[in-house]
């Protein structure tokens, strides 16, 4: 049995799809952006003197991802400027949310039980750096594109027990941000970014009655580090730096050494992760409320509009395919493609008693489309079935005369040859124009020909 | 009022924060000259806020929000107008060497 067992936290970013970005009217459209520099103002430049001002729909597209993470919304919320030093923030702060954010305590279920959600809050992203040679010396170029661009961090609690929780974890948020359609949350483009914080526990072998307490109390004792992986931009990457931290800590752990605190990026060539410059100084953001955009009181009528206009979750998608009696495992296979469980229930509001063969079909075909195709596809399937010569009854005659009329065939049937009955099959197809089913037939004929 | 002194390990966590470069010759009279500031700024420590609400913002606005609407945006030559150095279309600074040092 392990010793230790792994402590995990996620942090993860998705940039939101509004038109414009979070402060100004610049487009927000940084990967579609042909050239750099394009889509900047003075607000997203930090010019001097300019004013940002939310955007409405990012605020409300927050509210709405808290909504789908069963997290409280804040009655009230403000900015406030997280000040750092690095070439791609121009204004010398991060327009964040430190102590108000908009979303908060909330959870969502995993087959390993409830991921509590610490927050989620609305912040703006930073303008991308290239690294590249100029003159022949080594500079970082800037494009401001995408400084601006709203972006919301979702932080959970320190309760994934393991990769393969993580994986299955951040599919589901994923999945549920698809739903919503507030983000691409493409990993590809970097509109969906990922950090694990990692540390390591140690089992302790405790009584069940213990270990039922600390269940309930949350397993109050975490480690006393904690490591910050970045830079992890594929689910499989995630996994792949937890199981190499849990290796890598484990042993530092065995050789009596507490970790460092630091943060490490995922190196995808060398397949681990390595030590980022850890800072000479502790993190000290000097958070205060920006002083440029008053504060946001949200009321329960605001919550309940968004609440009305929000796309129904996977894990909705699923209770209404079981409602309808589609099996469990099929069920989350459809729900996690909300496109797929739209057109299955439509499908089969038609016509219930065709359920297995639509869910099989859409499930095989990946099939999708408006709720009038829906209906097509089961007007398909009933007249197909309806040309399907599949009763015995109707069969019966048929195979009956086919019999008498190869009376060779039969004979070498009867005599051990197996290969006749495709023959027959044939004969009894061409009679019924392709439309009776092979099994039927072949067990009609192996019966009649005794 | 007690005089604030900043001790010279502070001081250079703040300098550090500010992303400063300053000669030794400047840290003395600098650090000399911040406490002072901060032993002025001090005398509010003196107000009795025990029943004073804490102030997010100096006016009482709220809820000052914008539609999701596209305004025109600087052009490219614009933006980069007050640049030191560009190129290509990007602005250019000293290299962050951060990625290629540890790889």
């Amino acid at each position: 049995m392990d010793k230790y067992e792994p402590v995990i936290g996620m942090e993860i970013h998705a940039e939101l799809a509004t038109v414009s970005k979070m402060f100004c009217g610049c487009k927000n459209d940084p990967f579609g952006a042909k050239r750099p520099n394009i889509y900047t103002c003075p607000v997203c430049l930090g010019l001097p003197g300019a004013l940002p001002v939310p955007n409405k729909k990012a605020i409300d597209w927050t509210i709405m991802l808290g909504l789908a993470l069963n997290c409280k919304i804040a009655q009230k919320s403000k900015f406030d400027r997280k000040h750092y030093f690095y070439p791609d923030l121009p204004k010398g702060y991060q327009i964040s949310q430190y102590d108000e954010p908009l979303c908060f305590d909330g959870w969502i279920e995993t087959t390993q039980g409830k991921v509590r959600i610490t927050r989620v809050h609305l912040e703006e992203d930073t303008g991308k750096l290239k690294h590249a040679k100029v003159a022949g010396k080594n500079k970082t170029l800037i494009d401001f594109n995408r400084s601006g661009v709203p972006l919301v961090e979702i932080v959970t609690e320190p309760d994934i027990a393991s990769s393969v929780h993580a994986k299955e974890f951040l599919k589901k948020i994923h999945n549920i941000i698809k739903a919503l359609g507030i983000s691409t949350a493409s990993m590809e483009t970097g509109s969906m970014r990922l950090e694990a914080n990692i540390s390591l526990r140690e089992i302790k072998q405790e009584s069940s009655v213990n270990k039922a307490i600390s269940k309930i109390e949350n397993n109050p004792k975490l480690p006393d580090y904690k490591i910050e992986v970045k830079n992890l931009n594929s689910f499989n990457f995630v996994k792949k730096a937890i199981d190499y931290e849990q290796v890598r800590q484990s042993e530092l752990l065995e050789k009596g050494k507490v970790p460092m605190q630091e943060t490490r990026g995922w190196d995808e060539k060398a397949n681990k992760t390595v030590a980022q410059r850890s800072k000479e100084t502790s993190e000290d953001y000097r958070y205060f409320p920006d002083p440029d955009i008053p504060p946001l009181e949200i009321d329960l009528a605001q919550i309940q509009k968004i609440r009305l206009a929000m796309p129904k979750t996977p894990d909705i998608y699923k209770q209404e395919l079981l409602k309808i009696g589609v099996r469990e495992d099929q069920a989350e296979l459809l729900s996690k493609n909300t496109k797929m469980a739209v057109f299955t229930i439509n499908a089969i509001k038609n016509e219930p008693k065709l359920k297995d063969m639509l869910v099989n079909k859409i499930i095989k075909e990946k099939l999708t489309g408006t709720a009038s195709e829906a209906l097509k596809l089961v007007e398909k399937i009933k007249s197909d079935k309806k040309s399907t010569v599949d009763s015995e009854d109707t069969l019966v005659p048929i195979v009956d005369k086919i019999i008498k009329q190869n009376k060779k065939a039969v004979a070498d049937y009867l005599a051990g040859n197996e290969n006749v009955v495709g023959f027959l099959v044939g004969q009894v197809m061409s009679k019924t124009k392709g439309k009776a089913k092979p099994s039927t037939v072949i067990g009609l004929i192996k019966k009649l020909v005794k | 009022m007690t005089k604030t002194d900043l001790t010279i390990k502070q001081f250079e966590h703040l300098i550090a924060l500010s992303n400063l470069k300053l000669k030794n010759s400047e840290k003395e009279s600098i650090r000399g000259m911040l406490s002072e500031a901060i032993e002025a700024v001090g005398v509010l420590d003196q107000l009795d806020t025990n029943n004073t609400l804490t102030l997010d913002h100096p006016t009482s606005l709220t809820n000052i929000n914008r539609e999701d609407e596209i305004k025109p945006s600087l052009t490219q030559n614009e933006a980069l107008s007050n640049a030191k150095k560009t190129k290509g279309g990007y602005f250019v600074v000293e290299a962050i060497f951060e990625e290629s040092n540890n790889a």
